[in-house]
Formats: C-alpha cells, sequence, structure tokens
C-alpha cells in the first residue's frame, strides 16, 4: 500500500506519530503514562488542599524531560475533567513559562502571571459579578478592603480608554502621576512595596470566586530564579511567593515547575523554609527518573496501550505473522526489553522524554526499513537508536 | 536570517537535545563565517542528533554538500523532492534556549551571501514558546514520517 501512513502502518489512534507534546497537542494533557502511585499522590493532595487552604500549592522539581510540563497539564486537564468535589468553583488555569532576567524582582512575576490572565478575562468577569449583583460597589468591596484596588476593578470595568489604563494598573506596570490621576489611583501598584502586588494578585483571586471561578497559575520554568543576582530583587521574588504561600492567602492557587536534578539545585528562593513550611513539606515534589526496570515497562506499556489502536494490531499481527505481542507493537518482546535495559542504564537519562523520543525513533527507523518496510522494532534497530539517545 | 540561525548556533554554550535543518537546497557554504564543515564539526564534537532533510541532490555542488553531511555518524539524511520549506530548528535541553529560523533562505552560500531573503527568527520564550515547538513537531517528526521523505542515511548509533 503506497500510500499507508506511518499513522496507519503502526495502527496509531489519532496521532500522526508517537510524539506526546500538550503544549502543540492540547488532547496530550489528559496522558500521564506510568506514574500511577504519584498521580494518585497529587489528586488526592490538590483535592485536599480545596479544603485547606482552598487552594492548591504545590511544586515539582526533577531532571530535564523528568515530566514537568506534562505533569502541570495534566494535573490542569484533570482538575477541569474530573474537578474534586472540594473545589467549590469552577477551575480556571493559566499556564505560563516564567521568564527571569538577571535583575527581574517580583513586579516582572506579577506582570507576567496578570498578562497570561489577561486582561478581557478579568474584565469578563467584573461584568458577570456586575450583572449578577444589585450593589456593584458593595460586591467589590467584598473583593478587597484596599481602596485603589476596588477604584482600579471600577475603572476596569467601566471599559474604554479608562479600562486600559486601569488594566495596567492593575498588572503593576509603571504610570505618570496624570495616569494615576485619570483612574483615580493614589499611587503606582507595588510602590509601597511587594505586599501591594500580592493583594492584586489576591484580589483577583477573590473575583473569579466571587463569579464561581477558582483561579490557579501552572508557573514552569521556575529554575530562572537562578539567574537573579542583586539581593533586592532576589528578596522581591522570595517575598512575593513566601506571601502568596501564606495561609492568608486562600484565593489564588499556584502550581511551579522547575528543573533542578536533587532539591540541593533549586533556587534557593523557591525552598527557604518559610516557604516550604507554609505551603507543607508534602507539596513539594520530586518527580524521579524513572530508572528501574520495572518503572520503565509500566511507563512504555501504558503508553503503548493508549497509543495503539489494539484491535486493528491484533488484527494486523495475526494476519502478517508479526513477531510481536499486542503488549509490546511495535516492538518484538526482545527489542521492548532491550529498549527498557538501554532506557534502565544511567538514571540520569531514564527520563520520559528521552523514552518517547526512543520509541518514535525507532518507529521510523522500522518505517524506514524500505523497500521491506518492518512494521515492528526489533533488536537491532533499537541498538541503532537506543545509544544516541540514552548513550 | 540563516547565518544568523548559524551564528546563535555557534555562538551559544547551550546544549542541545537535536538539530533539524530543513533546505531543499545546501552547499558546503565556503566563504560563509559557518561552512558546512564547520557546522559538521561542531554536529560531531558535540554528539548533536541531527536531521536534515534536502532534496536530492541534482547537481555536482549539492552532491559536495550532501557527501560531507553524509560522512557525519550524527546526522540522518532525508530526501523529499515536494520540499520548499526552509526550517531551522535548535531544540536545547532547557526549553527556553531552543530557538528555530523559518523563511526563504536555504543553506547555501548564496542564501547568506547574495539573495534577496526573509526570515524570522524565534526564541523560544514568551510567545515564541509555543512556535518554536510547532516547528520542532513539525520538521522533526511529521515531515520526516511522510511517504515522501525518503531515508538516504541513517544516523549511526555511537556510544560515548
Amino acid at each position: 500500500m503506497p500510500d499507508e501512513t506511518f499513522q496507519d502502518w503502526f495502527c496509531l489512534k489519532n496521532r500522526a506519530t508517537f510524539t506526546i507534546d500538550p503544549k502543540v497537542n492540547p488532547d496530550d494533557a489528559k496522558l500521564y503514562f506510568g506514574r500511577d502511585t504519584l498521580r494518585d499522590r497529587i489528586k488526592k493532595q490538590v483535592s485536599r488542599a480545596f479544603i485547606d487552604p482552598q487552594v492548591p500549592k504545590m511544586m515539582f522539581y526533577g531532571a530535564y524531560g523528568s515530566g514537568k510540563t506534562q505533569t502541570l497539564y495534566h494535573m490542569a486537564w484533570d482538575m477541569a475533567a474530573n474537578k474534586p468535589a472540594s473545589c467549590k468553583g469552577k477551575p480556571h488555569v493559566v499556564h505560563l513559562d516564567i521568564e527571569v532576567q538577571s535583575k527581574s524582582s517580583a513586579d516582572s512575576w506579577h506582570l507576567q502571571m496578570t498578562e497570561a490572565l489577561e486582561m478581557g478575562t478579568v474584565k469578563g468577569w467584573l461584568d458577570e459579578l456586575f450583572n449578577a449583583s444589585k450593589n456593584f460597589e458593595q460586591e467589590v468591596a467584598k473583593l478587597t478592603t484596599e481602596a485603589n484596588l476596588q477604584m482600579g476593578f471600577k475603572q476596569l470595568r467601566g471599559g474604554g480608554d479608562l479600562a486600559f489604563s486601569a488594566w495596567r494598573w492593575l498588572t503593576g506596570q509603571d504610570m505618570s502621576a496624570g495616569e494615576l490621576q485619570e483612574i483615580k489611583v493614589t499611587r503606582v501598584l507595588g510602590d509601597v512595596g511587594v505586599g501591594d502586588l500580592v493583594a492584586a494578585t489576591i484580589a483577583l483571586g477573590n473575583l473569579a470566586r466571587a463569579v464561581g471561578r477558582e483561579l490557579i497559575f501552572f508557573m514552569d520554568e521556575m529554575e530562572g530564579l537562578q539567574n537573579v543576582k542583586q539581593g533586592d530583587a532576589a528578596e522581591s521574588w522570595h517575598d512575593y511567593l513566601r506571601k502568596l504561600s501564606d495561609n492568608s492567602n486562600s484565593s489564588v492557587g499556584f502550581i511551579l515547575g522547575f528543573k533542578a536534578d536533587t532539591i540541593d539545585d533549586a533556587p534557593r528562593i523557591l525552598v527557604r523554609p518559610d516557604v516550604t513550611s507554609r505551603i507543607g513539606k508534602q507539596n513539594l515534589i520530586e518527580l524521579e527518573t524513572l530508572a528501574a526496570p520495572a518503572n520503565v515497562k509500566s511507563f512504555v506499556e501504558d503508553m503503548l496501550k493508549f497509543l495503539i489502536d489494539h484491535p486493528k494490531a491484533e488484527k494486523l499481527i495475526k494476519a502478517e505473522g508479526l513477531t510481536s505481542s499486542l503488549k509490546t507493537f511495535p516492538f518484538t518482546a526482545s527489542a521492548f526489553d532491550l529498549m527498557c535495559d538501554y532506557a534502565c542504564q544511567d538514571p540520569h537519562k531514564s527520563t520520559p522524554r528521552n523514552i518517547i523520543r526512543t520509541i518514535n525513533e525507532c518507529a521510523i527507523t522500522a518505517w524506514d526499513a524500505t523497500p521491506t518496510k518492518k512494521r515492528v522494532v526489533d533488536d537491532a534497530i533499537v541498538n541503532d537508536i537506543a545509544p544516541v539517545i540514552f548513550g | 536570517m540563516v547565518e544568523h540561525f548559524l551564528a546563535r548556533l555557534f555562538l551559544r554554550a547551550s546544549p542541545l537535545r537535536s538539530l533539524t535543518l530543513v533546505s531543499p537546497f545546501v552547499n558546503i557554504m565556503r566563504d560563509c563565517r559557518y561552512p558546512l564543515a564547520d557546522l559538521s564539526a561542531k554536529i560531531q564534537a558535540q554528539r548533536i542528533p541531527t536531521y536534515f532533510v534536502t532534496r536530492e541532490p541534482e547537481e555536482a555542488w549539492q552532491d559536495e554538500a550532501v557527501a560531507l553531511l553524509a560522512k557525519n555518524a550524527w546526522i540522518e539524511i532525508r530526501f523529499n523532492e515536494f520540499l520548499h520549506a526552509k526550517v531551522f530548528v535548535a531544540s536545547a535541553m532547557q526549553e527556553s534556549e531552543s530557538f528555530a529560523v523559518f523563511g526563504s533562505g536555504n543553506l547555501t552560500g548564496a542564501a547568506i551571501n547574495s539573495n534577496l531573503e526573509v526570515g524570522m527568527l524565534l526564541l523560544a520564550r514568551g510567545p515564541g514558546r509555543k512556535l518554536v515547538d510547532e516547528l520542532y513537531y513539525w520538521a522533526t517528526n511529521n515531515l520526516r514520517v511522510l511517504p515522501e521523505s525518503h531515508l538516504y542515511k541513517p544516523m549511526h548509533a555511537i556510544r560515548k
């Protein structure tokens, strides 16, 4: 069949290759292979967090490719698809990769978080609140006791140029005295310290809750905080995180991801005792590499089980007398074991990303073996590919 | 813009996970700041798994370039006769260090020195991240498994 595609050839369900990337294919967020124990633990902790402190506050760390991004996207997907009974509102998740320069301070973090949340979203929530309430001013006063923030919300709901200025103010950007006067606030947000910015973030969380949402930020690549060299800048990031971690914040959830081979490699700003004691040490979770053969096998089996159209593969194995079982297709049983052995040789490299890449590259090599294309991945192919990735 | 991609590739120290070069035409870029031989040497020295997709050579100058790359154990070469896209993706271990270029320029000296070309350099930061991811996904996965993308030379496994 000359027109047969790679997808047909390997009986793949709804995907062109074996690659998994929730950033490119949002549907991939539902996938989480070979880590059932960890997934159950996360689910339980998230469920508990919605009771106390009412929002999840967690951090994930691990080596490159250990699955941080997939974990964050999967958690967000799971919160929406299988909303915990303890979560009263509809989770509103915001994904962002934090960018950090050497002089960045918490102002930059606040700006990135609010811009990722988007002006349109917040304005929409304010409109909902306005339409649902008889006395809007009273409702806004319930969100925050800070008069400037109340004014900022009212101006934002009002629309037009003033709404745009109000949004810029809420994001903590510098503004002239004239602009501040126009939107009737007395100072630039953050001028009196990080607490000002955190108060705005918490007010946004309160607004979300007032209209039936739960605001949760998923922030990846926090290892960039290693770049912050200036003492004051580093302290401002730390203060912002400490205040968000505190029990007084029960409105804005956050899940952080950062690259660290061990906890000793983590940016100190994130793991100081005054932060970890607030979020609870159980919420600082290491994403271990898969290292042990049983873990790798379980990961690959789960993955193949999900990606392969089993009835189709079963027919194919029978019809063509392939030396592969349904459990390991498109690998032969020995190639499957061999690949798992390669993956376990260096614990530092036995990551989900490397394993997925190996499976995909092995399949591409089998697909390439023209003119006598093989439908299965055998030992020779694994011996060709795996050393490039795990060597 | 191809030169910008190469400059970034040569001058930045971030370890790469893979390199994907999609260019219908290629030559050895003899008079350029970063000739093809230097690129190949870098790939070899740093053991960067590299995927190169091009058209089957019809001229001697293309043959010369493909032959040079074919000697490199870390480069896979595919021929696709329908190829018109020019995409270059450097995928770094630290994702925010990844970058890509797409545009009109081939991996040739003329594209760098004399032709009028346009291109866009994308850094995997902020909104650029998703675009780099998409280009990586397309060039490294989807393009390579098209039935029209024939394998000319596989990457040879080499144990470190």
